[in-house]
């Protein structure tokens, strides 16, 4: 029957152009990757790769094998040198950096004090929504003085510069390459750093190769490749299946299955924390003793027990941890998990029944979700009535940066180990999701300003010792636990070692050392 | 008769005992457990069936069969509702265009299609933007996706039956639209119809659990099967167990729903009344 | 010829659903709550808030803070020159993302429903000629299965026992067809099966009650009376129409999988275009959701139209008057 026939031509024709189109869009690399080469569970895609912009850990943990900076943080974590050979400090306000000699690019063009003062201008630019824009707004101009040196002036001492100079999003870029390319830097790429972009393969996996001009000599490890695995299980899975070396953000319900099994090996620390951000324009939460009496009122081990299956750690304070320049144990335990204490508290501030009040959160993210549930649960026992709104994440961010919120619960992560990332939470300004609606302290500002122009470690400690008591009195936040962030990788994988605290984002900052026994 | 053979009548027993008892759990769930669903207990998450929690706790420390047994009341709120909208406001739309043609084909079947356009996803995020998350906006969208489905069967349906010799004959006879619609459109198209209703009720139930996870149906800390598979999906490799009892228990309702839906087409069949 | 104006009839009215389909989702998306600006410039885990002077460059940059309608007529404008613009987070073009994620779903979707079609049609088949014996009962709990365990559920389970456990597929790393078949192939299998097994059920139990149905037909007891073997009267006669439901059931659950395969491809790591949609939702990246949308919808409309052209070939007691 011609009909049949030409239904199956029909099909054939449809079968052929349907399987032989589409991926990969580009060049793509051999299936099976070379011997030495290191595999990466990434949890998510790279939106893009513009270094100075922030697009989440995972994003990160790429653009670090591309991009080099001034410093750099080292695998215990500390500051180091890196594209800056040495450096002075005229004055207090005045840096002066000697760039290392004969830096390049990738494309063997030359790095030079002119890149250096370009970058810093970019940072600078709005449109370019570089996320150290307002941080470093204190700089004051930076000049090249010869090819070699750039000098950087600042309005104020600022005791935490030379930190932000080592993060990942200070990165120095090329200033031919980027005019070159209309200042998008989002799926181009030309750094200094150990590996160059190779392959991009949207949604499956990104490929960076050696770069032959790092100034650091050849790196170990040929090629790394960056396979996306956004589903926790899947991840874990790709792990424990040999399909790759190494992932990261391991799921905590995965860590001690992961631990127990010999043939991997797993890296964790607390690092990010969770807390809850007040609106204190509006009642019920104005009041500074109901804000206490939340203090009071949740269990904080229930959170780490449920929502992180007990990897994390508490806060009864602040979140300012030992090795901490402002730690300090006395602040360690401003609360203690006592209800009888809250609805004290509460009595006393007029809400002998309870308080009515809806708990911002989202239902994207399940530790989000998860802290809101046990906190609803928490007060509602001793006799508080608040419900729950669960929207998506940009929902729940318009929420909160329009104000329009009572509580809400967030989770985050400070960009450094310096107390001076509490200037963000209480320093006042425009309103923000993650920061208190409303809060404004003068004093607390004053502090906070003296302790970031302050160089001296001793009268520092003594100002941040002031910041933190105001802090707790205030209660524009309380904070909760934090939460484990790790790495697990397949035994055979060698050089890598977690960073602490706040900094176990950026543990992979030295991927270059990771090599992988086959 | 096969109506009777021993195998249709222990299948659609089974499948009405189902509904019955879950219906009974979302009516009266007192009668099947006495604990708290919203009770946490953190320090013992994931315990194992016995004791105190016959089906083990959940991540929270919450016992699971109580609120597999609360449960009941959201899954069936909204699946029951969804379809009711969706089969009734369908159907009429399908019928009418079938047997109408012209502006009424054109309304429904394009319309129809415009639903069919957008991603589940995509209005259910809109609608729970605008209006806030609940069981009520999840029966209005869940109602309002599926209801190309049902018009689009009622048309195709009443298409195929408008030209048949029944209704020839029925219409040289002098019989009114209405009697020709009741008569002879209605009860052929009701079968399909029901079978649709059927596995409607069932997607509507499966679409329910996506949208619940995502915040845009049950709100936590309310239980819901979906809610409760969704959750359980992150514990898998843990602990295997607290996502089989919410995925057993919506399977099982799902399937007696749909055994009642093929008891029900036997019975409605009229080519069977007739022969 | 009716059929050839009944079909240039329906192309202008696909044309104008398109349009339709496309500015709701437009409006609708740009009434959201949510700013894909703050969502560009900040991320879930960083806590330094951008500055004012960057959210309005940032938002003046990618054009959002014209008027809503003139956007629409910048969109509309670009259409009219088949570009359908570019990502707000990565600059690149939204065809670049669409034409390298949408061949990737319909692979999987068009083997799924290659798959659940012939097991559907053949257990349904069956069911109903052995109607009302154990084997029909069976027959259909299987078939019910299909439709009533979740599809996640399946897919987790799956790669659970075939992916960890078996260790018979691999996990992730997505081969293309054209660079090793082999590889390609087992990778399909299982998001392929998972799709089609909650597919195989709906196929199926429309076959058996169209089947059912049919089979009673004056036409059908003419030609048996006439002495036709069973078979032939069944395949000739009673498939041809049954296929009306079959069809046009397959060709709205087609148009539901392009827009619902989230959870297989999520699950699977399978790159297509469901995950860009729902990312893009998520971050409120209008240009990808709104080429996303068109091109889905056109798809659609597409099949729809096919659909309804196929129901004049197969069923000859329909006819298409050039008034419908």
């Amino acid at each position: 029957m011609t009909r049949a026939r030409s239904c199956i031509w029909a099909v054939a024709i449809t079968a052929a152009a349907l399987f032989g189109t589409g991926m990969p869009w580009g060049p793509t690399p051999a299936p099976g990757a070379a011997p030495a080469s290191l595999t990466f569970g990434l949890s998510a895609e790279p939106p893009n790769l513009d270094p100075h912009n922030s697009a989440g850990a995972a994003a990160q943990t790429v653009k670090m094998q591309i991009y080099r900076g001034l410093f750099k943080l080292d695998s215990r974590g500390r500051i180091q040198k890196d594209l800056v050979a040495s450096y002075d400090q005229p004055t207090p306000t005045t840096y002066v950096f000697h760039l290392r000699p004969n830096l390049k690019f990738s494309d063997g063009s030359p790095l030079t004090a002119a890149d250096v003062v370009f970058s810093f201008e970019r940072i600078a630019d709005p449109k370019v929504g570089a996320y150290l824009q307002k941080r470093l707004a204190g700089v004051e101009s930076v000049e090249a003085l010869d090819p070699q040196t750039v000098k950087v002036t600042l309005h104020a001492p600022d005791a935490v510069f030379i930190t932000l100079l080592g993060l990942p999003q200070a990165a120095v870029v090329s200033k031919t390459f980027t005019l070159a390319h209309n200042d998008d830097l989002k799926t181009v790429t030309m750094g200094e750093g150990p590996y160059v972009l190779a392959d991009w393969q949207r949604g499956v996996q990104l490929t960076v190769t050696r770069n032959p001009n790092y100034y650091g000599g050849a790196v170990k490890t040929p090629e790394i490749r960056f396979v996306f695995y956004p589903d926790d299980n899947s991840r874990v899975a790709a792990l424990e299946s040999g399909s790759v070396d190494m992932i990261e953000y391991v799921p905590w319900q995965a860590i001690t299955q992961i631990q127990s099994n010999p043939q991997f090996g797993y890296q964790g620390t607390d690092g990010p924390f969770m807390y809850l951000v007040f609106n204190v324009t509006q009642a019920p939460f104005n009041d500074v003793r109901v804000r206490h009496a939340i203090g009071y009122a949740i269990d904080r081990d229930a959170i780490i027990k449920t929502a992180f299956f007990g990897r994390g750690g508490t806060i009864y304070g602040l979140p300012i941890a030992k090795g901490n320049l402002a730690y300090d144990p006395a602040f360690d335990h401003y609360y203690t998990y006592d209800p009888a204490k809250a609805k004290q508290l509460l009595a006393e501030a007029g809400f002998p029944n309870g308080f009515t009040a809806t708990l911002l959160s989202t239902a994207q993210y399940g530790m989000h979700k998860d802290t809101a549930q046990v906190v609803q649960q928490n007060l509602n026992a001793i006799g508080e009535h608040v419900t729950l709104s669960l929207p998506d994440w940009p929902t729940r961010v318009a929420t909160g940066n329009e104000g329009r919120y009572q509580f809400a619960v967030m989770g985050t992560v400070g960009d450094y180990s310096d107390p001076d990332f509490l200037s963000l939470f209480l320093h006042s300004g425009p309103t923000y999701y993650a920061y208190a609606a409303g809060y404004n302290n003068a004093t607390m500002d004053v502090l906070l300003e003296q302790g970031r122009a302050a160089m001296d470690p001793a009268k520092r400690k003594s100002l941040y010792a002031q910041v933190q008591r105001t802090a707790l009195a205030d209660a524009p936040y309380i904070f909760l636990t934090y939460r484990e962030q790790g790495y697990a990788y397949r035994k055979g994988l060698e050089g890598f070692r977690l960073m602490p605290g706040f900094l176990a984002f950026y543990s992979a900052y030295e991927m270059e050392g990771f090599t992988v026994a086959r | 008769m096969s109506r009777r053979h021993p195998a249709e009548r222990v299948r659609v027993t089974l499948g009405t005992a189902v509904v019955a008892a879950v219906v009974v759990a979302a009516a009266a769930p007192w009668l099947f457990t006495g604990s708290d669903p919203l009770l946490m207990h953190p320090s013992t998450p994931f315990a194992g069936p016995g004791g105190a929690h016959p089906l083990g706790t959940d991540e929270f420390g919450r016992d699971i069969l109580a609120r597999l047994v609360y449960g009941a009341r959201a899954s069936l709120e909204v699946s029951a509702g969804s379809v009711l909208l969706a089969g009734s406001v369908g159907t009429l739309l399908g019928v009418l265009g079938g047997y109408r043609s012209g502006v009424w084909e054109a309304v429904t079947m394009r319309s129809a299609d415009v639903i069919l356009c957008f991603p589940p996803i995509l209005l259910a995020m809109l609608v729970a933007g605008f209006l806030g998350a609940g069981v009520g906006h999840l029966i209005l969208i869940i109602g309002f996706l599926y209801m190309p489905q049902f018009s689009r069967l009622a048309f195709a349906q009443t298409l195929a039956v408008r030209q048949g010799e029944f209704v020839e004959a029925a219409r040289a006879a002098g019989a009114s639209t209405g009697r020709i619609l009741a008569r002879a459109i209605l009860p052929n198209v009701v079968g399909p119809i029901v079978i649709q209703a059927s596995l409607s009720a069932a997607s509507a139930m499966l679409l329910e659990s996506g949208l619940s996870f995502l915040g845009l149906g049950v709100l936590p800390p309310a239980p819901s099967w979906g809610l409760m598979i969704a959750t359980a999906r992150n514990y898998m490799f843990q602990t295997p167990y607290y996502v089989l009892w919410p995925s057993v228990v919506l399977s099982v309702t799902i399937l007696g729903i749909n055994t009642l839906g093929d008891a029900l087409l036997d019975h409605l069949d009229p080519r069977r009344r007739l022969g | 010829m009716p059929m050839l104006k009944y079909t240039s009839r329906r192309i202008v009215t696909a044309v104008i659903l398109l349009w339709v389909v496309v500015t709701l989702v437009f409006a609708f998306l740009h009434l959201l709550p949510g700013d894909p600006v703050f969502i560009i410039l900040g991320s879930e885990s960083g806590a330094q808030a951008p500055s004012p002077e960057q959210v309005t460059a940032v938002r003046h940059a990618l054009g959002l803070d014209r008027p809503v309608p003139v956007q629409y007529g910048l969109w509309l404008g670009r259409l009219a020159r088949f570009d359908l613009g570019t990502s707000l987070y990565d600059s690149t073009s939204v065809t670049v993302d669409i034409l390298a994620r949408l061949p990737t779903s319909l692979q999987l979707i068009a083997v799924a429903v290659a798959l659940a079609v012939a097991a559907g049609v053949l257990l349904g088949i069956t069911a109903a000629r052995r109607r009302g014996t154990w084997i029909d009962v069976v027959l259909s709990v299987v078939l019910a299965g299909g439709l009533s365990i979740p599809v996640f559920v399946i897919g987790t389970l799956a790669v659970l026992v075939f992916g960890v456990e078996l260790r018979w597929v691999p996990i992730g790393g997505f081969v293309p067809f054209t660079r090793d078949p082999a590889a390609y192939l087992r990778q399909l299998a299982l998001p392929a099966t998972t799709l089609a097994f909650s597919l195989l059920g709906v196929v199926g139990r429309i076959t058996r009650g169209s089947v059912l149905e049919v089979m009673h037909q004056d036409y059908v007891r003419t030609a048996r009376a006439k002495g036709a073997g069973e078979v032939r009267v069944l395949v000739r006669h009673v498939l041809r129409t049954a296929l009306i439901p079959i069809v046009t059931v397959v060709g709205v659950q087609f148009g539901i999988l392009i827009g619902g395969t989230v959870l297989v491809e999520y699950i699977f790591n399978w790159p297509g275009i469901s995950t860009l949609l729902f990312t893009a939702i998520q971050r409120r990246d209008y240009p990808t959701v709104q080429g996303i949308v068109l091109v889905t919808s056109a798809l659609f409309i597409l099949i729809n139209l096919i659909v309804d052209l196929s129901y004049a070939v197969l069923d000859p007691r329909i006819r298409y008057e050039g008034g419908a």
